[in-house]
């Protein structure tokens, strides 16, 4: 068993985990690198997450898009390691959204039609160096990502 | 059971959770200092190995969607009186109401009862204290509350501020269950202030699209909870919101056509499933709400 602030504490020594994350070596690093959509009207959204990630590791977040919202989404990672993300309908499998097919893009604004239950699957390309974070969690490779979304009410469009 | 806690918490260490200890299995664990890893654990989960996590909109989403389309409805009638904080006096109760609470002085700060938001802070500050997270609810943001009474962006900023910092702060302290309770108490009381203000049935209204669309929202919600269920507080929670489900699942939903397109500079998600609801449903959705809502906030 490792006392955490001794985890956090050899993390930030190897200087690849922002110093605020006290209690986790990711805390909030959505909130405090992800792009934030530079419209106006954009609120942060509680189904943003932050997270540690293994090299080929792929998480799925479940989360709801209402219709009648926009909502702006970015990725980010430390070390600018590219972060690959899909929006995938929950009921259907059908995939809405696929950053590869979009140059890769780390930030989208999405609309709906409808109400959808989403998976939101996220996976690192991979890091440049992890040196550090490899020890810290024995023997994986990892780095902190994050997924921010924001949402808004959507423009009236038409008459 | 040992092995299976150790890979949930070392799952919970890679996966895309925002907390090193959000495992699936610590079920209030009062060590906020410690953290479990086991290496074979490790091991055994393969690097493409897929983790989920089962997000739930917060309050806020519904509460600023029904001031956008124009607030009608709204009333002080229905929030809990602050005056009950006092009687809630085991976990389950507290967790709950900290959640109500929590959503209440959502309400009166987007709502424009500015005035009272500051009673809701003292009720959330004092439940937030029993929970053990009364780092994130101190003096300054009192004064802030103060500062910004009549400014109702900022009361609503604040509000907003203090749940996700409540949410945050019940992760990273693996209090996994007081949270599920927390976020279901928040959700039941953003469902409880919405169909009071929606009184009258009127199909295809925005503000019933949006309550029947929770049916969404409730399917992760209880799948979030099944996690936890482990814990009887939140099995018990649990239970209850499967009955409102099988009311919801009696909605009709009608799969749409529709394509991805680019407009604006934004993606718009064609098709998907159009919910619909009637005004028998509505009532029952309404009335199982009142029932769940009423069982929470009741005082012994």
């Amino acid at each position: 068993m490792f006392g955490l602030s001794a985890l956090c504490g050899m993390a930030q020594r190897y200087g690849n985990v922002p110093k605020v994350a006290a209690g986790n070596p990711c805390s909030d690093f959505h909130r405090k690198s992800c792009l934030r959509s530079p419209d106006e009207g954009f609120s942060y959204n509680g189904q943003s997450r932050s997270g540690l990630f293994a090299k080929g590791q792929q998480s799925t977040i479940k989360a709801i898009f209402y219709k009648g919202m926009d909502y702006h989404i970015s990725v980010c990672s430390e070390e600018q390691a590219q972060v690959n993300f899909t929006i995938k309908d929950a009921k259907t499998g059908e995939v809405l959204y696929d950053n590869s097919t979009d140059n890769n893009t780390q930030e989208i604004q999405i609309t709906n039609e409808n109400t959808r239950s989403v998976n939101i699957q996220v996976s690192l390309a991979g890091s440049t160096d992890s040196k550090g974070k490899k020890d810290m969690i024995k023997g994986q490779e990892g780095v902190c990502a994050g997924l921010l979304i924001e949402h808004r009410k959507s423009d009236k469009t038409g008459f | 059971m040992k092995k299976f806690i150790l890979l949930a918490n070392a799952v919970a260490l890679a996966g895309f959770l925002s907390s090193c200890g959000n495992s699936n299995e610590n079920a209030d664990n009062s060590k906020t200092d410690t953290i479990k890893v086991d290496t074979s654990a490790m091991k055994n989960t393969a690097p493409e190995q897929l983790q989920e996590y089962i997000s739930i909109p917060a309050p806020d989403e519904m509460f600023s969607f029904m001031k956008a389309i124009g607030g009608e409805g709204k009333s002080l009638t229905y929030v809990n009186p602050t005056d009950n904080a006092k009687n809630y006096v085991d976990t389950k109760s507290k967790a709950l109401n900290f959640g109500i609470y929590a959503t209440d002085f959502l309400y009166c700060s987007t709502f424009d009862y500015g005035s009272e938001a500051l009673k809701y802070f003292v009720a959330v500050k004092k439940l937030g204290d029993d929970l053990g997270i009364s780092g994130v609810i101190n003096q300054s943001t009192a004064d802030r509350i103060k500062n910004n009474i009549g400014k109702n962006d900022s009361l609503t900023d604040i509000s907003n501020t203090l749940y996700f910092s409540a949410v945050s702060e019940l992760e990273k302290s693996e209090k996994a269950s007081s949270l599920a309770l927390v976020i279901t108490g928040g959700w039941v009381e953003s469902m409880h202030l919405v169909t009071n203000m929606v009184k009258k049935f009127k199909a295809n209204s925005p503000a019933l699209d949006r309550i029947a669309e929770q049916k969404y929202t409730l399917d992760n919600l209880i799948g979030y909870l099944d996690k936890y269920k482990s814990d009887a507080n939140v099995a018990a929670v649990q239970a209850q919101l499967n009955e409102l489900k099988s009311v919801y699942d009696q909605l009709k939903e009608e799969k749409t056509s529709g394509s991805v397109s680019s407009k604006g500079g934004k993606k718009v998600l064609g098709g998907g499933t159009k919910i619909s609801i009637n005004e028998q449903q509505y009532k029952a959705i309404s009335e199982k709400i009142k029932s769940i809502h009423d069982s929470f906030t009741m005082t012994k």
